[in-house]
């Protein structure tokens, strides 16, 4: 799932599947037979010897993809995180976060890097198997329908698009979110150190993102998080400004800056 | 300049007169707008109404053609059309155009008559014949005199009757035998005096009252009222027709059920028939003749003629003239020369609704010389609109005296008068005959928009409901500067909300409510629907226009990309010009887009109207599949079981305001009659109707939904799971696996030494078994019976969410492909539920919510409310009963049991039954096996279930005696005080017998007596020593 180049994104290895594996993980030092059998409450039938169900490969696959665990020499896993990076899925999400895009590598990175870019010319694909379709006209030749649909889960787990029927709303207010709690509430970003905050800070929308302006994921994102009052868009007559993705009929359509608020870390 | 006020009330007093008819001929003449599109068919059929061939001439043509008569022809014109397309007015610029014509007209050579209609009455039509002079003979003079004072003070019921009775004395009086035989015309006069017909015929918007009016009244007529006796006037109420059959004269009901009833050919035949009365009754109601009234014709003619003079009649509406209808016919088609030498030449103009001319008889239809035909596209092109609006707002700015002297210099077009009035912004205008006269305050897109939106497209009504409605609202506000009513929409006017993504800038801005509706329909009626700032404009119109109108504080939002700039709008008309757009170009819609339009006005209408939001059902499913789709529940530790349960439900959603609301308190969603719920709404529908998000302003649906779902997310999932949702652990879970326990034990099930692991797996993967013991404690039975009826519901429920809910979900729920088939439990929430169990000891009694929002939350929770009280009333009856079964054994052996006094017990029982067996003693062979055991077993057996009892008899735990008494030991024990209860009354049974025996030993054999005796000694001076212990 978040592997380098080469890799296939198993819808089988979901977000709650994987978060529940690390937690079982957390809890000792188990084979990936017993990790299956704790998983099927089969722990006291130790005669159990069935093949290994692919929900639980892919999803251990995962977590040891996403450094939650790893494997010794003896083929037992070991927890390698904090018991506070899995203590709950915002926890977990933005210890995921940090990980998965980390490695632009990856074809986990490469499609939501994709997306992101888009912007509108998605709104027309509402079926899983033409998003596939497009992303490999975009040159990920190994994409196929099955890994858009173990993408897409992840895409909505950590707050890059929302789902609804066959479609993805691009709208990132839960990754920016996520990746604001680290600067301090009151602060005032200008609109350039927060194109390059987005850069640095969420480097999936790093290509979509500029001087010149936001894409629509980020932009949606910004507004979304104003319209829950956890941050401030300023646009200041005069003041060098970025354009945030236009829509018609909105207050704001560029920005000066950026103030962090206080409900931002509830 | 003039007051504002003063140009309202010469609007209503010179410019748009209530009654158009009253105009002031000159501002007629300022206001008119040429016809360009007149088409002309030739002679009076109508079968060649439609033809290719057709001419198309403006009205000036017809004028310089026909009406000018140059050639001083006989002639009849014909001008046809439906209601409200403009005849009179045409009929009226034709003869002000000839009166004022200087060079073709000589009023010393020709008598030119104009008979408007005053009133719509016969009684106006024959006042304006008195007044012209037209009636020349004395004696009818004063009959028609006498006719309109009556007309005007003769009792209306009195004048009805007269009416009615009038009719019906024709059709008696008919011997002609044309259309009925004399017979039939006696059974039909009968019929008509039958008082139930009579009185349904009398009856208001009846035809005799259809009548009343078209003498008198002076009530406006639509096409329907073109003839008296309607086909619908013979189709009697149910009432009504059972009346006739039951109680009319035989004559009257013969007539109606033989020869009328369910026939809508006899039907169709009388009202004809009747109809054809109409002109001779109002004449004998004005008690004239019909010579006289054809005289009244023949002798003006006659008289013109002698005095060297033509006649050109103008009749505005021929059916006003209904009263003299045949004579005047006959009359004007009368060609003069030949053997009607005497008579003047006649030119007639005459307006008639297509309606009554297809009523008219062939052979008057072969006079009629041509056919003018007005057509709605006479006047509702684009161009006309405006022209005509722009000709009206300047005979509103100009003066008087300006209109006035125009018109006694000739009424030029080309000398038009031009108020010159401008605001100081530009604006837009209309260019008429090289004038720019502007449109202020409307501009073109208004006053296309308002024409367009208007029920019925007249100029008639668009000059009521537009021009004037909206000018006297805009005077009033420019006159007093505040109290802003420009631009309200009236009822009347169909409302066109702007564009939906901007209204929502304007409801936030500080204007108070009712002028951000102002400005609404300000910018979806004169501007672009937008409420984007840019060069000088919002939404299109000049912020100037804005601030004039009191609107100033909003001044709009930023620019857009796509929005063209947009200066002043301007056509050159010149009059010339052929028509070729209409204002409306209906399309051909799909059903599909049918639906999707109902839709959106449906939520424009609630929002805007407060009106009942029609299709809430589409809606409800989907917001709700919007917020179960848009979250992605499992991945946030929510049980997607659980939500995939409440998405089930039909009330998920609640929207004020809906026709078939859901009840705010139980839905999931709530959505208020605000601007994002409608946002919301409507982004949905568009989603709906394209099956994607490739539609405009969808990024903007799609970030208003989104931080809607964000922000009231929380709401969202406490509305569903309470405040109950866990991270790390659910409590629902911990809750479904006490019930999923206690209830194993109660059904008396072996769980209660397993660990952890086996305890999970037992209670998630297997079915709880049905005891099938019978409890001597009646609460336990009860309790068994009540979880076992409830099984079909609650329980089954619960153990659903505990098997799924603890299982992790693959998909996203309200998907139909979503599955939680493969099992990959959340099993260390598991685990930390169980640990929480164990150390609560299952009793969660201190923790559970007394109310919550949940639903199926607080089911779960009511439940296990339940089985705690049950189980507690339970576990106290069955500590009562382990009292008495300790007692009881401890009576019966005579002593606390220990395993030695058990063992001898029961050596000495087997003891009896052996003795029993030697003397030939007959016993209940089920008794003894009972004590068929070993004695260590026996004694080993009865001690556990004593000290399980008599432990439980130091407990208080509720649980802790319900683990104790789950398996039954009382019960059990209680059975076997039972046996030796049982055994203990054979024995003494026994006893006495052998006492008995004693006294009649004769007859038994001495020596087995002797030995039974002493071997039932034995074992009675044992069980007596048993009972010296108690």
């Amino acid at each position: 799932m978040f592997k380098n180049y080469y890799d296939r994104m198993r819808p089988a290895a979901t977000p709650e599947r994987v978060l529940s594996i690390c937690r079982i993980v957390n809890g000792g030092k188990y084979s990936a037979n017993e990790i299956r059998r704790i998983c099927q409450l089969k722990v006291c039938d130790p005669e159990d010897n069935a093949p290994m169900d692919e929900a639980i490969r892919y999803s251990i696959s995962a977590a040891e993809e996403l450094g939650f665990i790893s494997k010794d020499s003896g083929g037992i896993y070991h927890f390698e995180k904090t018991e506070d990076e899995i203590s709950d899925y915002i926890s977990f999400r933005k210890t995921v976060q940090k990980v998965a895009f980390v490695n632009k590598n990856s074809t986990f990175f490469k499609v939501t890097e994709w997306y992101i870019a888009q912007n509108e010319r998605v709104f027309a694909i509402n079926k899983f198997e033409d998003f596939s379709a497009e992303i490999i006209k975009a040159g990920l030749d190994r994409v196929d329908e099955n890994d858009v649909l173990g993408w897409r889960f992840w895409m909505r787990f950590l707050g890059i698009a929302y789902q609804f029927h066959k479609t993805l709303i691009p709208n990132m207010n839960i990754r920016i979110q996520d990746a604001m709690q680290e600067i301090p509430k009151g602060t005032e970003l200008t609109c350039a150190e927060t194109v390059e905050w987005i850069r640095t800070s969420i480097p999936e929308a790093a290509s979509s993102c500029s001087m010149e302006g936001l894409c629509l994921a980020i932009s949606n994102g910004l507004r979304t998080l104003e319209e829950e009052k956890k941050i401030k868009i300023i646009s200041t007559p005069d003041a060098a400004k970025v354009g945030l993705y236009h829509l018609n009929g909105v207050e704001l359509n560029d920005f000066s800056s950026i103030v962090i608020k206080e409900e931002m870390y509830d | 300049m003039t007051r504002w006020t003063d140009m309202a009330d010469r609007m209503d007093k010179l410019v748009i007169k209530k009654d158009g008819t009253a105009t002031d001929i000159e501002y007629f003449m300022a206001t008119h707008v040429p016809f360009q599109d007149l088409e002309f068919v030739e002679f009076g059929e109508t079968e060649s109404f439609v033809s290719s061939s057709n001419l198309h001439l403006t009205e000036e043509e017809i004028y310089e053609r026909y009406i000018v008569n140059k050639a001083n022809k006989h002639q009849m014109l014909i001008v046809r059309g439906t209601n409200g397309t403009g005849k009179s007015h045409l009929i009226c610029w034709l003869y002000n155009r000839l009166t004022a014509d200087r060079v073709n007209y000589d009023d010393s050579r020709e008598k030119v008559i104009f008979l408007r209609r005053l009133d719509n009455t016969i009684r106006g039509a024959i006042q304006q014949m008195l007044e012209e002079g037209l009636v020349q003979e004395t004696e009818l003079r004063e009959k028609f005199k006498k006719f309109c004072e009556a007309a005007e003070s003769q009792d209306e019921a009195e004048f009805k009757i007269t009416i009615y009775n009038s009719y019906a004395m024709r059709v008696a009086t008919d011997t002609s035998g044309q259309v009925y035989k004399p017979v039939m015309c006696r059974n039909i006069s009968s019929f008509m005096h039958d008082s139930r017909v009579q009185d349904y015929m009398m009856r208001e918007g009846g035809p005799i009252d259809r009548c009343y009016n078209r003498i008198n009244s002076g009530a406006n007529r639509t096409g329907d009222a073109d003839t008296i006796f309607t086909e619908k006037d013979f189709v009697f109420p149910a009432e009504v027709a059972r009346s006739i059959k039951r109680d009319s004269a035989e004559e009257v009901r013969g007539f109606y059920i033989d020869e009328l009833r369910d026939d809508p050919d006899a039907i169709a035949k009388l009202v004809a028939y009747l109809n054809k009365y109409t002109s001779t009754v109002m004449q004998s109601c004005a008690n004239i003749s019909s010579e006289n009234a054809r005289d009244l014709f023949v002798n003006l003619r006659k008289n013109l003629y002698a005095q060297g003079k033509n006649l050109t009649l103008f009749i505005e509406d021929f059916t006003s003239l209904s009263i003299v209808e045949s004579e005047l016919l006959t009359a004007l088609v009368v060609e003069n020369g030949g053997k009607y030498s005497d008579l003047c030449r006649v030119s007639s103009v005459i307006g008639i609704t297509d309606g009554y001319y297809d009523s008219f008889r062939d052979n008057f239809k072969n006079r009629v010389t041509k056919q003018i035909i007005v057509k709605e596209q006479a006047f509702s092109d684009e161009r006309f609109v405006l022209e005509m609006a722009a000709r009206y707002l300047n005979a509103i700015y100009c003066s008087p005296e300006q209109i006035k002297s125009w018109y006694e210099d000739g009424a030029y077009q080309d000398e038009l008068p031009d108020s010159g009035f401008k605001p100081d912004f530009v604006w837009d205008y209309v260019n008429v005959q090289g004038r720019e006269l502007t449109l202020y305050p409307f501009n073109k897109k208004s006053i296309i928009g308002l024409y367009n939106r208007l029920k019925n497209k007249t100029p008639r009504y668009f000059l009521e409901y537009v021009v004037r409605y909206f000018f006297g609202k805009f005077a009033d506000g420019m006159e007093y500067g505040d109290g802003w009513e420009f631009p309200g929409l009236p009822g009347f006017i169909r409302s066109s909300p702007m564009d939906g993504v901007y209204a929502n800038s304007v409801e936030k801005s500080s204007l108070s409510e009712k002028d951000q509706q102002r400005l609404k329909i300000l910018l979806a009626t004169w501007g672009d629907g937008t409420s984007e700032a840019k060069d000088g404009n919002v939404g299109g119109v000049s912020y100037a226009f804005i601030q004039q109108i009191g609107l100033g504080a909003f001044k709009g939002i930023g620019g857009s990309e796509s929005s063209v700039q947009r200066g002043p709008d301007s056509d050159v008309i010149s009059g010339s010009e052929p028509f070729t757009r209409a204002v409306t170009q209906p399309t051909v819609k799909s059903k599909k887009e049918v639906k999707f339009e109902k839709r959106i006005e449906d939520i424009e209408s609630w929002y805007e109207d407060k009106k009942q939001l029609a299709y809430s059902a589409d809606y409800n499913k989907w917001v709700r599949d919007f917020v179960v789709q848009g979250i992605p529940w499992q991945d946030e530790e929510a049980p997607g079981a659980l939500v995939d349960r409440r998405y089930k439900a039909s009330d998920f959603v609640f929207i004020e305001g809906a026709v078939t609301a859901n009840r705010e308190e139980k839905s999931v969603v709530a959505l208020k009659r605000d601007p994002e719920s409608r946002d919301i709404i409507t982004g949905l529908a568009y989603f709906n109707y394209y099956s994607s998000w490739d539609f405009k302003h969808a990024a903007y649906y799609q970030m208003k939904m989104v931080s809607w779902l964000e922000k009231n997310i929380d709401v969202f999932k406490e509305r569903i799971f309470g405040s109950y949702l866990g991270s790390g652990v659910q409590p629902i879970i911990t809750w479904c696996l006490a019930v999923e326990y206690i209830q194993r034990l109660i059904m008396g099930e072996d769980i209660g030494k397993l660990n952890k692991e086996q305890l999970l797996s037992k209670l998630i993967k297997t079915e709880p078994k049905s005891p099938n013991i019978l409890h001597r404690n009646t609460v336990w039975n009860d309790t068994i019976t009540f979880l076992k009826n409830s099984n079909a519901s609650i329980a089954e429920y619960i153990r659903a969410i505990l098997k799924a809910g603890s299982n992790s979900m693959m998909g996203v729920i309200g998907d139909p492909s979503t599955s939680g088939a493969v099992e990959c439990y959340r099993t260390n929430e598991l685990y930390v539920s169980m640990e929480h169990l164990q150390k609560v000891n299952w009793d969660l009694r201190g923790e559970l919510p007394d109310k919550g929002d949940s639903r199926f939350y607080m089911q779960i929770v009511n439940h296990l409310l339940n089985i705690y009280d049950k189980l507690a009333h339970l576990v106290g009856k069955e500590k009562k009963l382990a009292q008495e079964t300790i007692d009881s054994l401890e009576k019966i052996l005579g002593e606390k049991p220990n395993q030695q006094v058990l063992i001898n017990a029961i050596k000495c029982i087997r003891s009896f039954y052996c003795i029993c067996d030697t003397a030939h003693v007959p016993y209940k062979t089920e008794l003894k096996i009972k004590f068929d055991i070993k004695p260590i077993e026996y004694a080993n057996r009865v001690m556990e279930l004593y000290n399980v009892l008599d432990e439980s008899i130091k407990q208080d735990d509720m649980i802790d005696l319900l683990k104790a008494y789950s398996g039954n030991p009382s019960g059990e024990l209680s059975n076997i005080v039972d046996d030796l209860t049982a055994l203990e009354e054979f024995a003494q049974a026994q006893e006495k017998a052998h006492k008995n025996l004693q006294g009649n030993i004769e007859q038994i054999d001495p020596l087995l007596v002797e030995s039974t005796l002493k071997k039932l000694g034995i074992i009675s001076e044992t069980l007596e020593k048993l009972e010296v212990g108690v």
